[in-house]
Formats: structure tokens, C-alpha cells, sequence
């Protein structure tokens, strides 16, 4: 269980202009509770977890829910293992998006650019994993759909499906140096929506704005045929690599670094949708951290960045330029474990973002900073 | 400024403060849509001028907007700043193309609303350009008059409803004549060979102004009004309501008010539920009878 209190400079007691939604982001969240159920019998596994949370209001739901039939080698083949799995599973990839466990996890959230490219972590299809001594394979084919998404989580509306691989290992250096790392690759098809057809409708522009409807200024817009729904192709290509070193008299310290191109698989900050967009939505994203044990006290800082339409762009200054968007997120945490299974964590993220427009109107950086206390228990 | 982080943390305060103000602005009487709001006032300076303010209309509505403010600065420009006399907080609007004419000055827009607390009288808006360094030209001033609140015209019947959801305002005027969605005035121009009406006989009918909340679209506000700009014939006026849609509501509570020459006529309202969409006529008839009222 992960209960946050969190402030941010960016929050007002106000409600949004457009979605009437709350604006106050200062307040206590229940961010993650999770009832977990798990266990292995002969040739099969299972995997039951539950969500609550309440970070958009009282949520009760399921997570991962995974069903598997499980083979070991024996003799020549000892060593070999073999796992076919089917339901809610994780996307396998990159580290921060299959690889931690949020209860592990000294940072409170992932990088943007991982929140942003598969929102929620969990897609519904099957994957294989095939293991050798410290290294695995992992195929996984999915809906394409993450929970987490905005249009369709959760639900298929095209045949098409994602196919992700990953291929990880780890090896010992020494006996206090161990390195850990995987790439992973996913190619699908995301979905465009058509439009319905629309009935006839009236429309009035108050062409000059006396708040008095003319016949002038009335006009039919026609009933519209609909249009069709469309597919695109989307890719993604990622590499993380994490260097652990036991120091001697305090602790692991954990240098890793990971990231992700991707072309339209943006499913969480912008979504994606070239044929809206005519052209195709180019991502890049990465994040480097360091954390170190200090007895019974973690630290640890994270920079990440994501960058989520390279090609995108605006009118500035009397011509059209690329621009610039791009969230950079500077992260420090200090976490104390208590006992088996608390923590208590503070951690302050600066984000650098393009939200906000300085003087000359160019793109600039919103006071948008946050402080988080958390408390965490787990049994 | 932003609002500062938990007091125990003054070194990320110090850290955090340079950024753009994440204020709505929602307080201002002058809220430029989709701008970057800054505290403080506007003064002039030596940097580029605003060459050029398009006041499409100087008679503005408290609690309305869409507004449009547009013209041109000069050549350097590239943002315009725009705050109302008497707001403590402007705001930012870049600069955008190179205008026709005059290729060496740019064109900027603006669309604002005004606040619904804003009082009747002047609203006087300063315009500033800035250049690529936030270099500021001297005031400019766009000047509009903040009317009363009331709808204006000889009769005006308007319906407003809370929430997403598709009405329809029916009004059946003494001569039995319907305006609503299928008829939206109640003047008919003469038949073919018949002379030609004066230009602004159109006056003389209710006109019906848009149809809200169509297709359960959020566009614009969930209000319709029927107006009768000039005259309307004096009689019984009966006004119904038709719920095409509930859209995703569950209940949708509406009212109706009538203003002759700014004086209220009528005012009603109640609840409408998704199966009332069942009982009143989107199919041609006029839905359900919400009141009536007797113009002299």
C-alpha cells in the first residue's frame, strides 16, 4: 500500500476552464493498493492482482491476472526453463515498464517517457518466456491497448496485434560488481477512429458579435456521412543497462540508465495518431538514476526526458519553426525502510517542461514542481 | 510566482521559481483563451509597436466570450501582451504570420472571454508587442463597453440547461406560427414576383440563434434563444422543450426565461430524465409544453 501526500506549485483552488476537473493537486492519494496472490503447482502458475486507488476518485480493479504453464529441463537440458502465460500480463518492455516492481521502486513514479508509451504497464494477450541460466527471452503478443490509455483501455478495436520481444541477462563482473540489461523491440498497429454521421445541424456565427442572431448568420450544416476508421503502424526500440555494486559496510549502489525510440506508440502524455497529425508522431525518451543503500536509508536521483513529437511544429516570430517539446524531470528521493515491509519516502521532482510561454511568447518552462511524502507498507 | 512547495524544502523553493505562472487566470475580468497569464500590470517601452487593433465589435457582455481582438505589430514583434485596466495579471500571445499587406509587420489574434463579474461600463484592454528579447513597445489601447447582462430585443426567450445533452427550444408565437430547429424565423420572405421586403424586414420574426448541444457536442454554451429583434406581435406565446438527447446524463435540469424590452416575462424551469426523451416529439413535434405568457 502507497499513501502520498503531494504538493505542487502548479495546483489552484480552482476548476479547469475547459473539463470543469479540480485543479488542486495539493492532497493525500491512496496511489497504489494492491492485493497480490500468487503461487506455482506442478506445470501450471497463476497470478491474481487487485488495484485500489484513488487517484482519479474511489478505483477498484484488477492489475495483472495471469495464468501459466511452466516447463523445466532436466539433464542435458537443465537450466532451460519455459513459461507460456496468458491474460492481463506486462508489456516486457525496457526495465522501468516490466522489469520493477512499484513496491521496489525507490522512485515514486516511472519516467515520463515510460508512463507515456505504455500507460498502465498491462495489456491483455500471451507471451512466451524462455529462460537459460540468467538470461531470457520474452515474446509477448497483445491487444495493443495498455490499461492505462485514454480511448481504449482495455479493448481490441483493431485485429491487429502488438508484438513485443525482449531479451535480458544479467552477469556477475566480481563478486560485488553485477551487471543487468535488455533490449527490447515491439511493432504493431494503432487505430484511428472514424467519425459517425451527424444529422443535420443549425448553426450560428455571430459574425459581428451583437449577440443578435441575423438570417445572415444562420446557416444548415448538412448531415455529414461518416468516416472510416484507419490503422497505422507504430514501433518502438529500447536498451537499459544497470550496474550494481555491493559497497562494503553500506549497501547496493545502482547506476542505470534506459531508453526508447518509438514511432506513434505514444499512448499516455500525446497520443499518437498520425492520420489525424498527417505525418508520423517520432518519440525519444531516457532516464538515468542512481540510487545507494545507506544501511537502512535509500537515496537516490533520477534525470529523465522525453521528447514526444520530434517533428512537430508552431508559427513563432512570423515563420513556422519545429518545436521545441520536450519534458525534462530531475528527481531526488530519500527513502527509509522500517521494519519488513514499510518506507517512508520524500522525494522532490523538478520538471522542465514547454507548457508555459515567457515574455516573447516563445515556449517556456510552467512552475509546475512537486514534493511527495509517502508512506508505504507491504506484507 | 508559483505557489511554494512545503516550507521545509526552501532550497527547492529557491530552485523552482523562475518558470512561467501555471495560473488559470480564472479571477481576471479579461481571460485570453489558451495564453500565458503574468502577474502585473502593463507599461509602455521603446521596443516595437502594435501598428494595428481590429475591434470587431465594441459592445461586450459580462460573463460572455469568444470575443475576437486582432491587428498587427511591427517588424521585430514577437509576442503581443493584452491586459485589462483594472486586472492584475496580463497575458502572452505570440505573434504569428507575416501579414499581406505590410510584410514586414506580423499579424496576431486573440480570442477572450469576459468575466462574469465584470461590472457594465468601459473595459478598456492594453495592447503591448515585445520583441524577441520581451523588449515592450508602448501601450496601445482597444476600448469596449460592457453592456447589461439582459438579452437585448423586443422579446427574447432563451433556454439554458446544465451538462452535455441535446434541447431543443420551441416557441409558437400568437399566429400560430412554430419557431424551432425546423424553423428557425418566423419571417418568410415574399413569393416569387411579389415586391421585394425593405432589407431589414427579417426584424420584424423570430429568429431561433443555434442549435446547442447537437450530436451531444460540448461546443459552445448549452443555451438556446429566440429573438424577436424589433416587434414581436403581441399575444399568447407558448414556449416547449424538446429533449432530442440525454447524451450521457442522467437527468438534465434546464430553465426558461423570457425578457421583453429587458423585462422578465417569465421564468421556469424544472428536470428533464432520459426517458422524457421518449415522451416529447425529436421527430418533428414540439416537445413538451414548459410554460406561456402573454405579450401586450
Amino acid at each position: 500500500m502507497q499513501a502520498d501526500f503531494q504538493a505542487s506549485q502548479a495546483s489552484r483552488d480552482q476548476l479547469a476552464d475547459g473539463s470543469g476537473a479540480p485543479l488542486n493537486q495539493d492532497a493525500f492519494t491512496l496511489r497504489r493498493g494492491r492485493l497480490r496472490a500468487e503461487d506455482e503447482v506442478d506445470w501450471t502458475a497463476y497470478v491474481i492482482e487487485a488495484d485500489f486507488n484513488t487517484v482519479d476518485g474511489p478505483q477498484a480493479g484488477f492489475r495483472q491476472i495471469e495464468g501459466t504453464l511452466r516447463w523445466a529441463g532436466t539433464g542435458a537440458l537443465d537450466g532451460l526453463t519455459v513459461r507460456l502465460g496468458a491474460g492481463v500480463i506486462p508489456i516486457p518492455f525496457g526495465h522501468a515498464v516490466a522489469g520493477e516492481r512499484d513496491a521496489d521502486r525507490l522512485f515514486t513514479e516511472r519516467p515520463v517517457f515510460a508512463d507515456a508509451l505504455f500507460p498502465g504497464q498491462l495489456d491483455a494477450g500471451a507471451r512466451l518466456v524462455v529462460g537459460y541460466g540468467a538470461a531470457r527471452l520474452i515474446v509477448a503478443v497483445q491487444n495493443g491497448e495498455p490499461l492505462g490509455e485514454a480511448a481504449w483501455p482495455g479493448v481490441d478495436p483493431n485485429a491487429a496485434k502488438d508484438v513485443t520481444g525482449r531479451i535480458e541477462a544479467a552477469a556477475p563482473l566480481s563478486a560485488r560488481v553485477r551487471l543487468e540489461g535488455g533490449l527490447s523491440a515491439l511493432s504493431g498497429e494503432g487505430f484511428h477512429a472514424g467519425t459517425p454521421p451527424t444529422k443535420e445541424r443549425l448553426q450560428w456565427r455571430d459574425l459581428n458579435e451583437d449577440g443578435i442572431a441575423q438570417p445572415s448568420e444562420i446557416s444548415t450544416l448538412p448531415p455529414s456521412a461518416g468516416t472510416p476508421s484507419a490503422g497505422f503502424d507504430r514501433f518502438g526500440l529500447g536498451a537499459d543497462l544497470r550496474v550494481i555494486v555491493e559497497i562494503a559496510g553500506l549497501g547496493a549502489l545502482v547506476v542505470g540508465a534506459e531508453g526508447a525510440l518509438a514511432t506513434n506508440l505514444d499512448r499516455g502524455l500525446r497520443p499518437a495518431d498520425p492520420v489525424r497529425g498527417g505525418r508520423d508522431q517520432r518519440a525519444v525518451g531516457g532516464a538515468v538514476a542512481v540510487t545507494q543503500a545507506l544501511g537502512p536509508v535509500d537515496v537516490g536521483v533520477r534525470a529523465d526526458v522525453y521528447a514526444p513529437h520530434l517533428d512537430a511544429t508552431e508559427v513563432r516570430a512570423g515563420g513556422t519553426v519545429r518545436a521545441d517539446e520536450r519534458w525534462t524531470t530531475w528527481t531526488a528521493t530519500v527513502g527509509a525502510r522500517v521494519g519488513a515491509g514499510g518506507r517512508l519516502i520524500a522525494e522532490y521532482r523538478r520538471q522542465r517542461d514547454t507548457l508555459g510561454r515567457d515574455a516573447a511568447g516563445r515556449p517556456a518552462d510552467l512552475e509546475n514542481d512537486v514534493v511527495v511524502g509517502r508512506l508505504q507498507v507491504g506484507f | 510566482m508559483g505557489r511554494p512547495l512545503l516550507p521545509l524544502l526552501p532550497l527547492a523553493l529557491v530552485l523552482a521559481c523562475d518558470g512561467a505562472d501555471p495560473d488559470p487566470g480564472l479571477a481576471s475580468g479579461l481571460r485570453v483563451v489558451g495564453a500565458q497569464s503574468v502577474v502585473g500590470r502593463l507599461a509602455g517601452g521603446e521596443g516595437p509597436a502594435v501598428t494595428a487593433i481590429e475591434v470587431r465589435t465594441p459592445a461586450l457582455r459580462a460573463g460572455q466570450g469568444r470575443y475576437l481582438l486582432a491587428g498587427r505589430a511591427g517588424p521585430g514583434s514577437a509576442a503581443v501582451h493584452l491586459g485589462r485596466v483594472g486586472d492584475a495579471r496580463y497575458w502572452i500571445v505570440p505573434t504569428g504570420l507575416p501579414d499581406v499587406t505590410t510584410p514586414s509587420e506580423r499579424t496576431w489574434s486573440a480570442r477572450f472571454d469576459v468575466g462574469a463579474g465584470v461590472p457594465a461600463g468601459p473595459f478598456v484592454v492594453q495592447v503591448r508587442a515585445v520583441d524577441g528579447d520581451g523588449r515592450p513597445g508602448p501601450l496601445a489601447e482597444a476600448r469596449f463597453t460592457v453592456g447589461d447582462a439582459r438579452p437585448e430585443g423586443a422579446l427574447a426567450v432563451e433556454l439554458t440547461w446544465e451538462g452535455v445533452a441535446d434541447l431543443d427550444l420551441y416557441v409558437v408565437d400568437p399566429a400560430g406560427r412554430r419557431l424551432g430547429l425546423d424553423d428557425p424565423t418566423t419571417w418568410s420572405p415574399p413569393p416569387p414576383g411579389a415586391p421585394p421586403d425593405a432589407p431589414d424586414a427579417w426584424r420584424q420574426g423570430g429568429v431561433l440563434d443555434q442549435d446547442a448541444g447537437a450530436g451531444c457536442r460540448a461546443e459552445g454554451p448549452m443555451a438556446e434563444r429566440a429573438t424577436w429583434a424589433e416587434t414581436a406581435p403581441p399575444g399568447r406565446y407558448v414556449v416547449y422543450v424538446d429533449l432530442a438527447s440525454a447524451c450521457a446524463l442522467d437527468r438534465v435540469p434546464w430553465q426558461v426565461q423570457v425578457y421583453a424590452a429587458g423585462r422578465r416575462l417569465l421564468n421556469t424551469g424544472g428536470i428533464l430524465f432520459p426517458d422524457d426523451g421518449l415522451r416529447t416529439v425529436g421527430g418533428g413535434g414540439t416537445g413538451l409544453r414548459v410554460g406561456e405568457f402573454d405579450l401586450p
